[in-house]
């Protein structure tokens, strides 16, 4: 044999690598994010993602090693990449066969608040018209227990809950009794608290039922958002946050707001409204387009610009107060942290793809018919009720899981097969929201340069990398935000 | 006001464009036209967008374009291994080399 | 710093290279319980052990030994010994290794010193040679280890070196310490063998952690810090296969 080299043995062989899938969309004038399939991500300059792709890259490139790292491309020196990444995906999707954790029974429509924004309650007595069954109740709790999720959350709705106290109380136990398979049960009832009293505080002590009421901000600003007779919802709210809290537990009660567009300019004084009433946090929620196109019979553009303006500032106050020490969270921001840097996701039901509808969420409502999500219900008041997959008093679990529109609207708004979104960098941080696009255009896909929740998200995609980015400070605490810390 | 552009079909393809014009979605419409291997674009913006704006929007969707372009080969190029994970994602077997 | 390893001297012919023995301190230990177990005095008293270990400043040389009786000398460094304790008299190196504590909440034993890394930062450069007597060592010391036990601990070197012999090992674990926590300190790389990984995880050890460095998240800053090429792929490769036979058992 011979002991000579070829010649190939002494040229200089340039480094070559592969290239493993990624997509990249702007951050801003300058820079990309790209991102692998598994959705972790990294920031570059506009000027590396040509040279990339290129082969122009060289392995001394301080963004080589990270690149590499990160399974954006693959080299002789490592091959394990591929398979790193398929359990990381597969990881995202571990919740999937598990679904359904989320059950919503609407036990009545009264309500003795008349929210302008509110589309589904009614002021009325007749308890008959307007309250769950407890014949109702027992069907419905049937088709909730053959979710094959072994943690389900129970949530009663309405309306006011409180108002139909008797069903609740018969819920809970005929939920218990029911439950054969042992699937870990949790309830929560979503009220104003303006009916609450010792005798529902010791009923909830017992069974652990845990509260979410409504705050909207200070006190002028939710007593004329949330009108009641005697004008005292606030003060309401705030005496049945601390009866809750010393009845069953400071973690017990949480507290959503509703966002209107009085409440645009008063991002500070809500939040601060929060940290009196010792929240750990808050869910800066978007305007909801429902209620506004009840009355307009239109779905336009609804105070976008606006909206995101009132959520940067809120963001940029609560990472102000988290750098003096107080510790605070924006919700949202929580979420959508969560599947940028973990894989694991959060189960939110309107950021999810495939869409969260049936999958993460359903609603019983009182007179027997199903829904797919909250939004649905919504829909329905408005007079469509594509959303409406069953009934209980007609419809088996397979027919209502199975309802075609349900299966459509998954399949169809499935982000990764959808247009721009198949290309975009952020899919993995976002989710479907075919109700939503369905109410604009009768369209689960819509039209995503136009659509408010495509530029909601963008947006604060944008706005949290950006800020991760440029302040160290940010960064680790975004982290432990992604972390549930 | 309308524009017409012109992209050569050896350079970009007809696919790039076609994409790179779905995100204006909100702010022109388009008409394409092809005549030999040049593919003609003939934008019209909606009329809130203002004048001021036009031509600062055309580059960006030419930029659109090319970064379009660049996709493309990516995914050419990486089309091996996206049915790789896939298949490792989705497998029940363990992840062993000798599959 | 406890010494756990040191000098012993004795008198006395004992008919073994080496024995590993319970401590006790009690003089009072019932006749019937003695077997295998060493006392610990301060002063030379008669009494009818196999093993004694006397407590001296200074070695003396006028002490009687009886038959099968021997008398081992430490130093008082070896203070700390308590009941309970496990130590290894090698008469032949005149050696006495303290192999299990018993009031330590971690008890971990060394299997070997091979290893087929070379860290940079490792505290115990690795030796090329068989010191598989180690591992005989191990098999013995966890039959005498009390059930009692919360937690010990296999580390190395390299403790899959041995292959099939530490499967067995886990298993004997496994019989003699149901209640015990079991950690082993490994790269990880054997079990990118899937063979090796189902056997591993067959044993069912009911709670069994391995835990498995990785100094990076890019290959080849891994691969330079554990000196060997190729050693960050095998690594992750090993950590799945493992995982993916946990769960397909259930747990």
């Amino acid at each position: 044999m011979s002991k000579f080299e070829k010649i190939e043995f002494y040229s200089k062989k340039k480094h070559t690598y592969q290239l493993l899938p990624f997509r990249f969309t702007d951050l801003d004038e300058t820079r990309h994010v790209l991102s692998n399939m598994a959705g972790e991500f990294i920031v570059l300059d506009k000027t590396e993602v040509p040279k990339i792709v290129r082969h122009e890259l060289s392995e001394s490139d301080p963004t080589y090693t990270k690149l590499r790292s990160r399974h954006f491309l693959i080299d002789d020196k490592t091959s394990i990449a591929p398979e790193l990444l398929g359990i990381k995906l597969r990881t995202r999707l571990n919740k999937l066969p598990s679904f359904t954790a989320l059950h919503m029974f609407v036990v009545t429509l009264r309500c003795e608040h008349s929210c302008p924004y509110c589309q589904v309650s009614r002021q009325s007595e007749d308890k008959i018209a307007f309250d769950m069954s407890e014949e109702t109740a027992r069907k419905s709790i049937e088709l909730a227990l053959k979710s094959p999720s072994s943690e389900i959350k129970i949530e009663f709705q309405g309306g006011e809950p409180l108002l139909n106290f008797p069903i609740i109380k018969y819920i809970v136990s005929e939920a218990k009794n029911q439950n054969k398979q042992n699937k870990n049960i949790q309830f929560v009832i979503a009220t104003n608290l303006a009916m609450i009293n010792d005798e529902i505080l010791n009923f909830c002590k017992e069974h652990e039922i845990n509260i979410s009421t409504s705050l909207d901000g200070p006190q002028q600003l939710h007593n004329a958002n949330r009108p009641r007779a005697g004008n005292d919802s606030f003060e309401k709210t705030v005496d049945g946050i601390k009866k809750v809290r010393d009845a069953l537990g400071r973690q017990q009660v949480s507290a959503l707001m509703t966002t209107t567009f009085s409440s645009l300019k008063q991002v500070k004084p809500i939040i601060d409204t929060y940290l009196e009433q010792k929240f750990d946090g808050i869910f800066l929620r978007p305007l909801s387009p429902y209620g506004f196109a009840i009355k307009t019979k239109s779905f336009a553009s609804y105070g976008l610009t606006s909206w995101l303006q009132f959520y940067k500032e809120g963001l940029e106050y609560i990472i102000e107060l988290n750098k003096t020490g107080i510790e605070f969270r924006e919700y949202y921001a929580c979420t959508i942290l969560a599947k940028m840097l973990t894989s694991n996701d959060p189960g939110y039901v309107d950021l999810m793809s495939p869409s969260g509808i049936g999958i993460a969420a359903v609603v019983y409502n009182y007179d027997g018919a199903i829904y797919a999500s909250d939004e649905s219900r919504m829909l329905v008041e408005m007079g469509d009720d594509h959303f409406k997959i069953g009934d209980v008093n007609l419809n088996s679990y397979e027919e209502v899981f199975g309802h075609e529109n349900l299966l459509n609207a998954i399949e169809d708004s499935f982000a990764f097969s959808n247009p721009m979104c198949n290309d975009c960098a952020y899919e993995h941080f976002c989710g479907a929201d075919p109700v939503y696009h369905y109410a604009i255009g009768k369209d689960y896909v819509g039209r995503k340069p136009s659509s408010d929740h495509c530029n909601r998200n963008m947006f604060i995609f944008k706005l949290l990398i950006s800020k991760m980015e440029e302040d160290p400070f940010v960064k680790r605490l975004f982290t432990n935000w992604a972390n549930g810390k | 006001m309308n524009y017409t552009i012109e992209f050569d079909e050896k350079v970009v393809s007809i696919e790039s464009v076609k994409k790179a014009a779905y995100k204006y979605l909100n702010k022109f419409t388009v008409d394409f036209k092809l005549e030999e291997h040049k593919i003609k674009v003939e934008v019209v913006f909606d009329l809130k967008i203002s004048t001021s704006d036009h031509l600062a929007i055309i580059q960006d969707f030419k930029k659109e374009v090319l970064d379009q372009d660049l996709r493309e080969v990516i995914k050419k190029e990486t089309e091996g291994y996206r049915n790789l994970v896939l298949a490792h994602a989705f497998s029940k077997t363990s992840l062993i080399s000798n599959e | 710093m406890t010494k756990l390893d040191g000098k012993l001297d004795f008198d006395g012919s004992p008919n073994l290279d080496e024995v590993l023995v319970k401590i006790t301190r009690n003089k009072n230990l019932p006749k019937s319980m003695r077997s295998g177990v060493a006392w610990i005095c301060q002063d030379t008293e008669n009494e009818e052990f196999q093993y004694k270990i006397n407590f001296k400043i200074k070695p003396t040389t006028n002490l009687k030994t009886v038959d099968g009786n021997v008398d081992v000398y430490l130093s008082d460094e070896f203070d700390y010994l308590t009941d309970g304790d496990i130590v290894k008299l090698d008469f032949k190196n005149k050696r006495l290794n303290t192999l299990f504590r018993i009031n330590s909440e971690h008890n971990t034993l060394l299997l070997t010193e091979r290893c087929n890394h070379f860290c940079l930062m490792c505290s115990q450069p690795p030796k090329n040679t068989d010191d598989s007597w180690l591992l005989k060592d191990a098999f013995d010391l966890i039959s005498l280890i009390p059930e009692s036990t919360k937690n010990i601990g296999f580390s190395g070197g390299e403790p899959t070196l041995y292959g099939d012999d530490l499967i067995r090992l886990v298993l004997h674990a496994k019989t003699q310490l149901p209640n015990t926590s079991l950690d082993i300190l490994s790269n990880g790389r054997a079990f990118s063998d899937p063979t090796y990984a189902k056997k591993f995880s067959d044993v069912n050890h009911p709670n069994c952690c391995i835990a498995i460095p990785l100094y990076s998240d890019d290959a080849t800053l891994h691969d330079f810090i554990v000196q060997s090429n190729g050693a960050f792929d095998e690594t992750i490769k090993g950590m799945s296969d493992v995982s993916v036979c946990e769960t397909n058992r259930g747990t």
